[in-house]
């Protein structure tokens, strides 16, 4: 299966890498050109969006199950349900995310070794442009620990994957709706029940979150943030799982 | 239960019984559907639109789950969707598409996903239709894409071949190629199931005929035994015929449905067994 999907589609993979380089090789270059200064907090607005951007193709997996003609010989495939689920995973996970962040790092330093110094104005890129790395990032982060962010933002791209089985037609914009709906009901819950518990700390939505020491280093919202990160991910990709083999034309 | 075990048990090809199936928020479509068919056999399924006939072609391939009952195609319960089984299955579809590439990529990338594939039965198949290897698929017409589809099928080799429709989109010599190709390239081990209201494109190729009506299988009997059974004759006249078990107005006169007697075999029509079988005629 893994080497039909690649045979199948090896255009539109190349393709797609091929526009990403370009895309933000391009970006990163003007920007650069432009601000003649570019520092990691620069750097992190370019990386969501890159990641944003990411998303977007995780999104889009199993494009075969976009209309009933595809899925009925997506389906058809000899091959198991589980495996048809793993090439999947395996090229839109496991093989793009990696080169993806190595494409953002090559543009990055490629974008800021094509600059040209102009004395006249005292740009020397240098000085003035940070180089980039993914290890300046985790120092913006609020919690500085590395693999529950990870995990965070691989769980995030495990639910878009999950959508683009759950969804039949439009999964990537019906998955974002529903991620709004998700996030807007956890918002009123919280507001809700912050209303009940803390009644005279609340005003409206400005919500009083109870933050208190569990242990030295870490507090109760920390402790949840890491339970969500590192067990939401499991949720979604057996979800997907489990709806691909239930699914039905 | 292994591959090897399941074939080398005596299973019917086709087994369903007392399946129920219905489409989310509608009524029933089978109620209660038993049937059983062995391989060997090119059988025509037929019914009116809304009978159920490419739902139930659905449920066989394992793109339906049915709600309760029994259905098992070479021992498999196709919902399953075991590799096994989906090797030895395939289904050409009423309506289909291709990923944008060559016929010969697309042999490439699909073909070894099929064990027991003819390369050179594929070879020979494209060029009775005359399809150029190196062509992109999407760049076909229609029918050129309907007859890579089903020289793809044939090439399978698979025990159960599911034609929906099959000659919808072929022009008339390649009807006619669609026919000799599907004879001669059918083997004992394999059952073709065809379901299609062009009853006059596989009249000469089926030896079975299946009818369902309203979800239950209506009709099931042997071409042979059809023609053993039942005469088809054209009359001027009614008067022409004793006891005419169903008859229709043509042009000229009438085409009557009638016991066989001691007179020589007729050719089937299928449309009149199948307006006589939809108009409930007495058939027994």
């Amino acid at each position: 299966m893994f080497r039909n999907d690649l045979l199948i589609n090896q255009k539109t993979y190349l393709f797609t890498l091929a526009g990403l380089v370009i895309a933000i090789y391009a970006l990163l270059y003007f920007s650069m050109l432009t601000t003649k200064h570019v520092g990691i907090n620069q750097y992190s607005g370019f990386i969501v969006f890159y990641l944003v951007c990411v998303g977007v193709v995780i999104g889009t997996a199993f494009p075969a199950l976009t209309n009933q003609t595809k899925t009925s010989n997506y389906l058809l495939a000899p091959g198991s349900t589980l495996e048809k689920y793993l090439v999947q995973f395996v090229i839109r996970i496991v093989i793009f995310i990696p080169i993806a962040l190595l494409i953002f790092w090559i543009s990055a330093h490629l974008a800021k070794a094509s600059l040209v110094p102009d004395p006249n104005i005292g740009f020397n890129p240098q000085v003035s442009i940070t180089d980039f790395s993914f290890q300046s990032l985790f120092n913006l982060l609020y919690y500085k620990d590395i693999t529950p962010t990870l995990l965070g933002i691989f769980s995030v791209y495990a639910f878009l994957f999950a959508g683009s089985v759950f969804f039949n037609r439009f999964p990537l914009p019906k998955t974002l709706i529903l991620a709004g709906v998700i996030v807007g009901a956890v918002v009123l819950s919280f507001v809700l029940f912050s209303h009940l518990i803390f009644p005279a700390e609340t005003n409206g939505f400005k919500i009083h979150l109870n933050i208190y020491k569990i242990t030295s280093d870490t507090d109760n919202m920390k402790l949840f943030l890491y339970f969500l990160s590192c067990l939401s991910w499991l949720f979604f990709l057996l979800f997907g799982y489990f709806k691909l083999k239930e699914k039905e034309v | 239960m292994s591959y090897i075990t399941r074939t080398l048990n005596s299973y019917a090809m086709i087994e369903i019984n007392q399946l129920t199936f219905h489409y989310k928020k509608q009524q029933a479509l089978f109620a209660d559907l038993s049937f059983q068919q062995e391989n060997g056999s090119i059988t025509g399924l037929l019914g009116k639109n809304g009978a159920g006939k490419s739902t139930l072609l659905k449920l066989i391939a394992g793109l339906l789950k049915p709600q309760t009952g029994q259905l098992t195609i070479n021992g498999f319960e196709p919902f399953e969707r075991h590799p096994d089984f989906l090797s030895d299955v395939f289904m050409v579809p009423e309506e289909f598409s291709f990923p944008p590439v060559s016929i010969d990529c697309y042999l490439k990338a699909t073909a070894p996903l099929y064990p027991n594939f003819g390369y050179e039965k594929m070879d020979k198949i494209l060029q009775e239709f005359e399809l150029d290897r190196k062509k992109n698929i999407n760049r076909l017409s229609h029918g050129q894409r309907k007859k890579f589809l089903i020289a793809f099928a044939l090439a399978t080799n698979c025990r159960l071949l599911i034609l929906d429709e099959p000659t919808n989109g072929l022009d008339i010599p390649s009807k006619s190629l669609f026919r000799k190709i599907l004879v001669s390239s059918v083997t004992e081990e394999q059952l073709i199931l065809i379901s299609t209201h062009q009853v006059k494109d596989i009249d000469t190729i089926i030896d079975k005929i299946v009818m369902l009506d309203e979800g239950v299988v209506v009709f099931n009997e042997d071409v042979i035994k059809i023609s053993q059974r039942w005469q088809f004759r054209s009359a001027a006249s009614l008067t022409a015929i004793a006891d005419p078990i169903y008859h229709e107005k043509c042009p000229g006169g009438y085409r009557i449905l009638c016991e066989a007697g001691d007179e020589d075999e007729t050719d089937i029509d299928i449309e009149l067994l199948f307006n006589a079988i939809v108009n409930k005629a007495n058939l027994n």
